[in-house]
């Protein structure tokens, strides 16, 4: 499903270069499960916000299915994402200005889906997470675990093949955590892909494979 | 629609949820575009505001023009011809201002109503018997002339009065119809009251009264101008037939000029017409109104300009702090122009409030601006308002005003490099719109500069104004006007009646000299006559050279205090006519008699105001001085015996004590000869000077307006921007300060940083004056336009108020705690 080859990222500093990735390549297969897991600075976000096209600069392949991201245009690659790929942030990035239900709506309108049917895909969403109690309650108005769980479900909303994690239980308890972890599995077992990055061995065994960095080099 | 409507739905929100910024940045767009509207208003009245008669578009004023270009007005032979003779017109009326004693009416058996009163002095047009037909006026009440009520002289005594004569001075009695009133003592019937609001053929004259030309020897007793083709007074307007274009009705009448050019040379030879629209006397009234109106414009587009700079800075601000919140938006799927486009939104309904906020506010600036009336004794009205044009113009500049100044700060806010902004990290695009932010307040306060140094500069004009030498001493002198002839005063009892009044009045203490006029200087009245000088060869008709005139009295040059320079003043054998001498002023002698001495030269000398009219002879030469405007080049001026023209009197008195003291008893003094007769116009010649002055101070009372509001504005910039950086640098601050840093070190820090960019502001300013405030030139009296205390007086100004609005976030800045700083995100 995706292909990475020779991945390269870095700064310039100076007449220098300091690399945050070096010459990653990696696949990852529809249906998997995966951890990017290593110490702090080894370049996990970089990757998985390269992977979610959200970074443009970086050298190196990569493929989505079939399709060459490296010669798309910015445009063309964000076209690519809003199809394909769903996020779910440490700091759960909800729009504090919006009600959960809007903030489930947002993806849908921004992909001009009909207003009967985002009406409907909410309702589903809503339903499904167990949140309609909280559908006119603004984000800082949930715990945080509930606030994830938004996220989460803001992620899948738009139907995406993909999504990726940055450390989504980073800043819950454990409880919450798990419960988080749980619907991620689910998830996977539904059939979504799934891409997290995670220090925690815990989470990571939710998983079916690790990717480990270390200082922007991939280690087997 | 529907993502538009919920664009609107969550920009309501936002402003809603950050009300500090959305009052900012709407009192800002409010201020501008308030005063936008406001000055809009007034070209709105001049240039697109037609008068409010049915098919306005078809009328067109008819200006008699010369080889100078200068447009005039019309004898009435002349109109009569133009009237008769084209084929391009429906109909021509002709119109002639004049005011009128009005006293109550009697009804019908000649019995006096209890409305009537004392007389008083009423504003009127004498106009053509066509005048409401051509123009398409329906009377409120009664009717309107019919062709023979014009037709033969002084035989249809009949009036028709205006909606507020009516209601203020008869009560709105329905009964006035087919009464008598008495004008100038004789009756006259009311036929008709026209609709409420209706002003006739002007902008900003308001008419009370309206007679026939044929009953014109009732209201002028004393002038016979109507079977005088030189006597050119009148001004005429046309209704176009329906097809014609204004291209072709102008070539057709000026085919008819140049037949009575040939048929009439001395008066009509160069004789031309041009077509303007109607509303404004002459087209140069109306230019002039034009030209101070785009002036005015430009200057208000540059406060709005200062007030756009605000809204971009705060809309720039806010999209740093919303740098997060649109990348979350980008990374669940919204593209950049979708993003732009909910921007774009806000930024246009902040500016749409802004300017509703505006056009509300702009009703209180008009109401200022009506309020700027000249304090003369005619009924100007300006006719403010904010009509659909005013309100068009409003939302469009908001609109514009929305999307261009949203556009860069939505722009900008589009493009956050993501990663870092999910990350919450500052990112190197927050820099960019920091510099960027400050290159607005730079702009900021050099437009406000600008501003304030032209307020500056109109300010200095006026005080040169005021010590200007008008060609008399305004000190200890003081005037009055009345009207013998409206009161029904024949030649010789009104002479007796004046030369007693003259007798009385210079037999009262603290009275020095005393004297009569129908002309005063600086009252924007202008009296001109052609000048045809013996043994010189001159133009005939509209080419002949000319020269302003007056009628004065006996000791006119020393009750006004104008100096006689060469030769003597008018004696009593020159009032009597028993010879027929004239003063002329230092530029008549200059423009006709040149050489080494032309005041000598001039003595003697004998001229004409008519090619084949009796001679004057020049026997005197007086200083120069201002006759229309204190502004104005030097004019030629000959001073005529006034004789016994009872017609127009003003009264000049010089006294050796304070002239408020004297005033009441002068008063007393004619009312004790003739109880009757309306007393106008009281007033020193200082404060008739406030008539000359007034264009200046109603210039320089506009810019400093505007100034002020400029440097407000511009103060809330640098005061949002600084207050930002400050906030923004609380984190730096906690360090400097845990590092040993000092408030004094702070507060010097955070001033430094606003004096910079108030420096380089003020640098762009000047530089921008410099150049600028030339355009100026002829609004400053003298005045140099780059003048060292104004820039030097408004950059102290600027400078101290940049001060003011730097020092509040400075010492917030100064106060901060080390410890709470450094946990700041």
């Amino acid at each position: 499903m995706i292909r990475l080859e020779n991945i390269e990222k870095y700064y310039p500093q100076g007449l220098q270069k300091y690399y945050v990735l070096r010459r990653v390549s990696i696949e990852i297969k529809e249906g998997e499960f995966v951890s990017i897991m290593g110490p702090s600075g080894a370049g996990k976000s970089t990757l998985l916000h390269i992977i979610g096209m959200h970074d443009a600069g970086w050298d190196g392949e990569y493929y989505f299915g079939d399709v060459a991201i490296h010669k798309m245009k910015p445009k063309d690659r964000a076209e690519i994402r809003n199809r394909n790929i769903g996020f779910v942030f440490q700091s759960y990035h909800l729009l504090d200005h919006l009600t959960v239900y809007e903030n489930l709506e947002i993806p849908l309108s921004y992909r001009d889906v009909k207003k009967s049917e985002r009406e409907a895909i909410v309702g589903d969403v809503l339903d499904k997470f167990n949140i309609v109690g909280k559908k006119d309650l603004y984000p800082n108005q949930l715990s945080g675990g509930q606030q994830q769980l938004v996220g989460v479900a803001r992620a899948v909303i738009a139907n995406p093949k993909i999504i990726l994690a940055d450390e989504p239980t980073g800043n819950l308890h454990s409880s919450q955590g798990k419960e988080i972890m749980e619907l991620f599995k689910r998830l996977n077992d539904e059939g979504t892909t799934i891409v997290q990055v995670t220090h925690s061995d815990v989470n990571a065994a939710y998983g079916n494979r690790i990717i480990n960095l270390a200082d922007g080099w991939l280690k087997d | 629609m529907e993502t538009l409507l919920q664009d609107l739905r969550f920009a309501f929100r936002r402003l809603i949820k950050s009300p500090g910024f959305a009052v900012v940045a709407i009192l800002s767009l409010a201020l501008g575009i308030g005063a936008n509207t406001a000055i809009f208003s007034l070209v709105n009245m001049i240039l697109f505001r037609p008068l409010p008669v049915p098919e306005a578009e078809r009328l067109v004023a008819i200006n008699a023009s010369g080889k100078d270009g200068e447009m005039s007005a019309h004898s009435y032979l002349n109109y009569v011809d133009f009237r008769d003779r084209n084929e391009v017109m429906s109909g021509i009326l002709a119109y002639r201002f004049s005011t009128m004693s009005l006293s109550g009416f009697s009804n019908s058996s000649g019995s006096s109503s209890s409305s009537g009163g004392n007389s008083e002095k009423v504003w009127g047009y004498q106009v053509s018997g066509n005048y409401f037909d051509v123009i398409g006026m329906k009377p409120a009440v009664g009717r309107t002339f019919s062709p023979e009520e014009d037709k033969t002289r002084l035989t249809h005594p009949v009036a028709v009065i205006s909606y507020s004569l009516w209601q203020k001075r008869f009560g709105g009695n329905p009964g006035i119809v087919n009464n008598d009133i008495l004008i100038n003592g004789k009756k006259f019937k009311v036929i008709g009251v026209t609709p409420a609001g209706f002003k006739g053929t002007e902008v900003i004259y308001a008419p009370d009264v309206y007679v026939p030309f044929a009953m014109q020897r009732w209201i002028e007793p004393e002038f016979d101008w109507m079977d005088e083709r030189g006597n050119q007074n009148l001004f005429i307007v046309g209704r176009m037939k329906p097809g014609v274009s204004s291209a072709q009705a102008e070539a057709s009448l000026n085919l008819v000029a140049a037949q009575l050019a040939g048929e009439f040379p001395n008066e009509n030879e160069g004789l031309k017409i041009a077509l303007t629209p109607p509303g404004f006397v002459l087209p140069q009234i109306r230019n002039g109104m034009l030209g101070v109106s785009a002036a005015l414009m430009g200057l208000v587009a540059l406060v709005l300009l200062i007030a756009c700079t605000n809204l971009a800075n705060l809309l720039l601000a806010r999209a740093t702090e919303r740098s997060k919140e649109i990348a979350i938006r980008l990374s669940i799927g919204a593209s950049r122009m979708r993003i732009v486009r909910q921007l774009l939104t806000e930024s246009v309904l902040l500016a749409v409030v802004g300017g509703l906020a505006g056009i509300l506010l702009a009703g209180w600036i008009i109401d200022l601006l009506i309020g700027l009336k000249p304090p003369a004794d005619i009924p100007i009205t300006l006719e403010l308002h904010v009509d659909w044009r005013v309100l068009v113009f409003s939302m469009i500049v908001s609109i514009i005003t929305g999307v261009l100044f949203g556009l860069v700060p939505a722009m900008q806010a589009t493009k956050p490099d993501l990663v870092s902004a999910l990350k919450d990290v500052v990112s190197q695009s927050g820099v960019r719109r920091s510099w960027l932010r400050s290159s607005l307040v730079v702009a900021q306060i050099a437009v406000s500069l600008l501003l304030l140094v032209a307020a500056g500069l109109t300010m200095r004009a006026l005080q040169q104004l005021k010590t200007m030498n008008p060609g008399f001493n305004p000190e200890n002198s003081l005037t009055m006007s009345f009207d013998l002839s409206l009161q029904g005063y024949q030649t010789e009892p009104g002479n007796q009646l004046r030369r007693q009044m003259l007798d009385r009045i210079h037999a009262l203490p603290g009275v020095q000299a005393a004297s009569l006029t129908d002309f005063m200087p600086l009252s924007m009245n202008y009296n001109g006559t052609s000048i045809y000088i013996e043994g010189q060869p001159t133009e005939r008709g509209v080419n002949a050279p000319n020269a302003m005139t007056a009628g004065v009295g006996l000791k006119y040059f020393e009750s006004i205090g104008t100096p006689i320079l060469a030769g003597r003043e008018l004696t009593q054998l020159d009032q009597d006519g028993k010879t027929r001498s004239v003063v002329v002023n230092e530029t008549f002698a200059k423009k006709f008699f040149p050489g080494a001495n032309p005041n000598e030269n001039a003595l003697g000398k004998r001229f004409r105001t008519q090619p084949e009219g009796r001679p004057w002879e020049i026997a005197g030469v007086a200083k120069d001085g201002k006759y229309w405007s204190i502004g104005e080049d030097q004019r030629a001026f000959a001073w005529f015996p006034l004789g016994s023209q009872l017609a127009f009197n003003s009264l000049i008195v010089r006294t050796t004590v304070k002239p408020e003291t004297v005033m009441s008893s002068i008063v007393s003094e004619i009312h004790n000869l003739e109880p009757n007769l309306p007393v106008t116009g009281v007033k020193t010649m200082s404060e008739h000077m406030n008539l000359s002055l007034f264009p200046a101070r109603a210039v320089a009372s506009l810019l400093a307006a505007f100034g002020l509001l400029a440097l407000a504005l511009a103060a809330i910039g640098i005061y949002g921007v600084m207050s930002y950086s400050v906030a923004q640098r609380t984190r730096e601050v906690g360090i400097r300060m845990a590092l040993g840093a000092q408030r004094s070190d702070v507060l010097r820090m955070v001033l430094r940083q606003g004096m910079k960019l108030a420096a380089i502001g003020m640098a762009t300013g000047l530089a921008a004056a410099f150049v600028l405030t030339r355009l100026l030139a002829n609004l400053l009296y003298g005045v140099s336009a780059t003048d060292a205390v104004a820039f030097v007086g408004v950059s102290l100004l600027l400078g101290l108020v940049v001060i003011v609005a730097c020092l509040i976030p400075a010492s917030r800045a100064a106060k901060v705690d080390p410890m709470i700083a450094l946990r700041y995100e």
